[in-house]
């Protein structure tokens, strides 16, 4: 094995694994020193995807490798323990050791790969200074805030020296006082380790300000994966809309449309690598969306018939959440606080979205 | 997880002294079960002879009686915690199949009568018993000497500490374990260093629990092992004895014995409940 | 409101009661084989308790004509005798129950001198009649009805070819006598005295029926019993009869007590008990007469 500088680059993952009981059906592959950032619902799969990267949830078919060495391989039986694969865990709780000083802690890992006490005191001591916690060495965990026992939690994941950093919805348990902060190391200690991260994550600002590229999973099974800006900005799934606040319809390309399943034309800017009877989807931002009870007449527009859901008033717009009769998918529109008192809307009214095509992208679906 | 939120917000309810609705009549048959409990134990020291006390507590057997119960409570503690450690983990940890039965036979002799198991352990360490003819043959005899009070204490203290622990590794769980697994550490490491640690507290109560129900065994030793000043006669058998003919030396020792039990259990709660924190 | 606070705690101190006479009698049953039991069928009504005891002897103090209860506290070693000698005295007796509570006899005189209701106490030695009469509980003059001596038991056989009592001392036996606390232990002292022989016995048990159960089971090659232990354990153990134990007599002795409820019965009793119907069962059991 050689680190990350000098030798040949380390972190190279490769998984393509399943697991019958969770209807799980995954595959990653990451490059060396690359973030990756996995996003998905709660039961989409992240979970089991960072237990079976750990070593903590054995599959029932399939193989992971990292670099040349094979962790799993049902086929020929292979099965390394979790406390051989150099891939280490940081969770969304610190779960610093209660009974160990915040310097013992950090050198758990040191410690338990060998390496001698006054060694792994002075790796525990560096990484403490790396994440800013060096005051923090002779306390007990009992003794620190969250956002002090996460730097503490970081410095001990990266004192094991991992090939790969799994982290577990790392800023999700802090005060959003605290996650910049947070948020802010991590972006440095990945970029000056270099060292390959797989990122599960609900905070589109984790996926941005951290990772190289975005994996979606939904039901179980990768959706979409992309360079994180790419995906955002056109999202090919539901959840990665959600994630970047933009409405998104799935269905088929024609000429300059895209074709709902259940029949509906909906007119935008097609993407070059748009093809005629591919899947594609829709995409446009909710304050593309204009909402009116009676059609409105003009230019190329594109209406839905809808029933409103929820109404979210966000300073000055107020949030249409809306449905299409028979689409699960909701779309958002965003009108001004006049708008909305003129038109006197109640969750269960029909209303009809309206959205210039200039507003909306079309771009295939994987 | 959720026990320990139950318990963060059940210490914020005590300590804003909200009464969340405890029934009044509760407290009658609480206050009931507490007289019951206290009312013996004052009714003994009543009949405390206090001016042949000292005289009667440091006779000869008394003396001998009482070492005799310390040492085999310890030596059949130390067994306990080194053969029920690692059956709590099983139990607690690993998945087999007949692990619910194997759960059901460790807690056998917590509901067996403390004769019932003596009587068993004589069919299996006896002469004749099971075991016996072989141990016999390699020259180790067990019936009436003091390591057949270890045995006989060790097999109705054996559950408790069991217990005790297994349920303390199962509120502890198991994601500090996988954390340092993940950090390099092999299974005994995490045991060692992460699992034992965090579960110490457990141990300890569990230990307690061990050696206060060694301290008082009684039935299984007088059928198992026999009785003889120094040797196998422990403080139980010893006021078992005395009542026969002197009533106040039963009652004095009676009372040695609550005292040093009260006494173990004080200073083992406290300082498990330091570990807890 | 108050009514019900007031009905459910005399319920509950019901309840208490009868969960403390559970542990008492679970308690007190640890291999001396006491506990109450009434003699012959008739007395199914009586219950089984010593609580349920006085109720009924009070109860038939209001009702002595008809029917009549006759409390004897008896040694755990007079269990069979007894037994069946109640029966006899109900057959003489129509009307009477005759009730037993076979204990030790130190755990009798205790009771006793604790108030428990009782007409006749009947012990298995002489110390334990002199703390009852010492402590006034005892009507005129115990009378001695009985009187045991020692045996030596072997596992069955005699394997290891045990002949006398100076025999016990050889180094490869294991022997078990009674602690010298209780009345077979001050026995077997005074045996030990009379010929000079000290024995080490690898266990002094508080009772004969452990010194007997640990002989039967094996544990031990020889214990030193009553005559009448030896033979109601039939052919579980060997006795081996020693010359020296005709020299330590241990005395049964019998009294009426000074709260008997029935003194009449209870004379009655004791002179069935010394009389040629009870010496004829007691011999038969292996009781030799009183000195």
């Amino acid at each position: 094995m050689t680190t990350a500088d000098g030798g040949a680059p380390i972190g190279a993952l490769d998984l393509a694994a399943g697991v019958a009981a969770r209807d799980v059906e995954l595959t990653l592959q990451v490059e060396p020193g690359e973030v990756v950032a996995v996003l998905g619902a709660n039961g989409a799969g992240k979970s089991t995807l960072l237990a079976l990267l750990s070593g903590l949830l054995r599959p029932d078919t399939g193989t992971i490798t990292l670099d040349q060495r094979v962790l799993v391989d049902t086929d020929r039986g292979v099965w390394v323990p979790p406390h051989r694969r150099r891939v280490t865990l940081l969770a969304q709780q610190a779960l610093l050791l209660p009974h160990l000083s915040v310097a013992a802690n950090v050198a758990f890992g040191p410690r338990a790969q060998g390496v001698g006490r006054r060694e792994a005191r002075a790796l525990a001591d560096r990484w403490l200074a790396a994440v800013d916690a060096t005051e923090f060495a002779d306390r007990k965990p009992g003794q620190l805030s969250g956002g002090q026992a996460q730097r503490v939690a970081i410095a001990r994941a990266l004192a094991a020296d991992p090939a790969v950093l799994l982290l577990d919805e790392p800023m999700a348990a802090l005060d959003v006082a605290v996650a910049p902060a947070i948020r802010q190391l991590l972006r440095r200690v990945l970029r000056d380790s270099g060292r390959t991260t797989v990122l599960v994550t609900h905070d589109l600002i984790d996926a941005l300000s951290l990772a190289d590229r975005v994996v979606v999973l939904e039901a179980g099974r990768v959706v979409e994966s992309g360079p994180t800006r790419e995906v955002l900005s056109a999202p090919r799934s539901v959840f990665a809309a959600r994630i970047a606040g933009v409405n998104l319809i799935a269905g088929t390309a024609d000429e300059h449309h895209l074709r709902t399943p259940g029949g509906l034309l909906i007119a935008g800017l097609l993407a070059p690598d748009c093809r005629a009877g591919e899947p594609a989807v829709a995409v446009f931002p909710p304050n593309a969306v204009a909402v009116s009870r009676e059609e409105p007449v003009g230019s190329p527009r594109n209406h839905l018939r809808v029933v409103v859901t929820d109404l979210e008033p966000r300073g000055d717009v107020v949030r249409v959440h809306a449905a299409m009769p028979g689409g699960p998918d909701p779309l958002l529109a965003d009108i001004t606080v006049a708008a909305a008192a003129d038109l006197g809307l109640e969750p269960g009214d029909p209303v009809l979205l309206t959205v210039k095509a200039t507003g909306v992208a079309v771009h295939p679906a994987t | 997880m959720t026990t320990q939120q139950e318990r963060r917000s059940g210490r914020r309810a005590s300590a804003a002294r909200t009464d969340a609705g405890l029934p009044g009549w509760v407290y009658l048959p609480a206050l009931i079960g507490g007289i019951f409990i206290v009312l013996p134990l004052v009714a003994m020291v009543a009949r405390v002879n206090w001016g042949q006390f000292w005289i009667l507590v440091t006779s000869e057997s008394s003396v001998a009686a009482l070492w005799l119960s310390l040492k085999t409570a310890t030596a059949s503690t130390l067994l306990c915690v080194m053969l029920g450690t690692p059956m709590a983990l099983v139990l607690a940890r690993s998945r087999f199949p007949g692990l619910r039965l194997a759960r059901s036979l460790v807690l056998l002799p917590l509901v067996l009568p403390p004769v019932v198991g003596g009587i068993a352990l004589i069919y299996t360490f006896g002469r004749q018993g099971l075991l016996g003819g072989t141990l016999e043959v390699l020259g180790i005899r067990i019936a009436f000497t003091t390591a057949a009070v270890v045995i006989a204490q060790t097999f109705v203290a054996l559950p408790f500490l069991v217990l005790s622990l297994e349920g303390s590794l199962r509120t502890a769980g198991r994601r500090y374990e996988a954390v340092a697994a993940t950090l390099g550490a092999n299974p005994t490491t995490v045991l060692r260093r992460v699992t034992l640690p965090l579960v110490l507290p457990g141990l300890t109560s569990g230990a307690v629990l061990a050696f206060a129900r060694a301290l008082g065994e009684f039935g299984a030793t007088l059928t198992f092992a026999g009785s003889l000043q120094g040797v196998t006669r422990t403080l139980p058998l010893e006021i078992y004895l005395q009542r026969e003919t002197d009533a106040d030396a039963a009652v004095a020792l009676s009372l040695v014995l609550v005292v040093v039990a009260v006494l173990i259990v004080l200073v083992t709660r406290r300082r498990g409940s330091e570990g807890v924190v | 409101m108050s009514r019900d606070r007031l009905f459910s705690s005399a319920r509950l101190s019901v309840a208490a009661t009868a969960a403390l006479g559970l542990l008492l009698t679970g308690c007190g049953s640890s291999g001396s084989g006491s506990g109450t039991t009434t003699a012959g069928s008739t007395s199914a009504s009586s219950g089984s308790s010593s609580a349920s005891t006085s109720g009924s002897s009070t109860a038939s103090s209001s009702t002595a004509a008809e029917s009549s209860t006759l409390t004897v506290f008896a040694a755990a070693s007079l269990k069979a005798t007894f037994t069946e000698l109640g029966e006899t005295f109900e057959d003489q007796h129509p009307g009477t129950t005759v009730t037993f509570n076979f204990a030790g006899s130190s755990d009798l005189v205790t009771q006793i001198t604790a108030g428990a209701p009782a007409d006749v106490f009947a012990s298995a030695d002489v110390n334990n009649m002199t703390k009852a009469t010492d402590a006034d509980v005892v009507a005129g003059e115990p009378v001695d009805f009985a009187s045991n001596t020692l045996t030596i038991v072997t596992q069955p056989g005699n394997p290891k070819g045990i002949t006398g009592f100076a025999d016990l001392t050889k180094s490869d036996l294991q022997v078990v006598v009674c602690a010298p606390q209780v009345p077979c232990g001050s026995a077997t002292e005074k045996v030990e005295q009379n010929t000079g022989v000290t024995l080490a016995p690898v266990s002094e048990e508080s009772s004969v029926t452990d010194v007997l159960n640990k002989v039967e089971t094996g544990q031990a090659d020889a214990g030193l019993v009553y005559v009448t232990d030896a033979s109601g354990a039939g052919d579980k153990v060997s006795a081996v009869a020693f010359p020296e134990s005709t020299a330590v007599v241990n005395v049964y002795p019998i009294a009426a007590l000074t709260d008997a409820s029935q003194p009449e019965l209870a004379r009655e009793f004791i002179e069935l008990i010394t009389g040629p119907d009870g010496q004829q069962v007691l011999e038969g059991a292996g009781f030799q007469p009183a000195p």
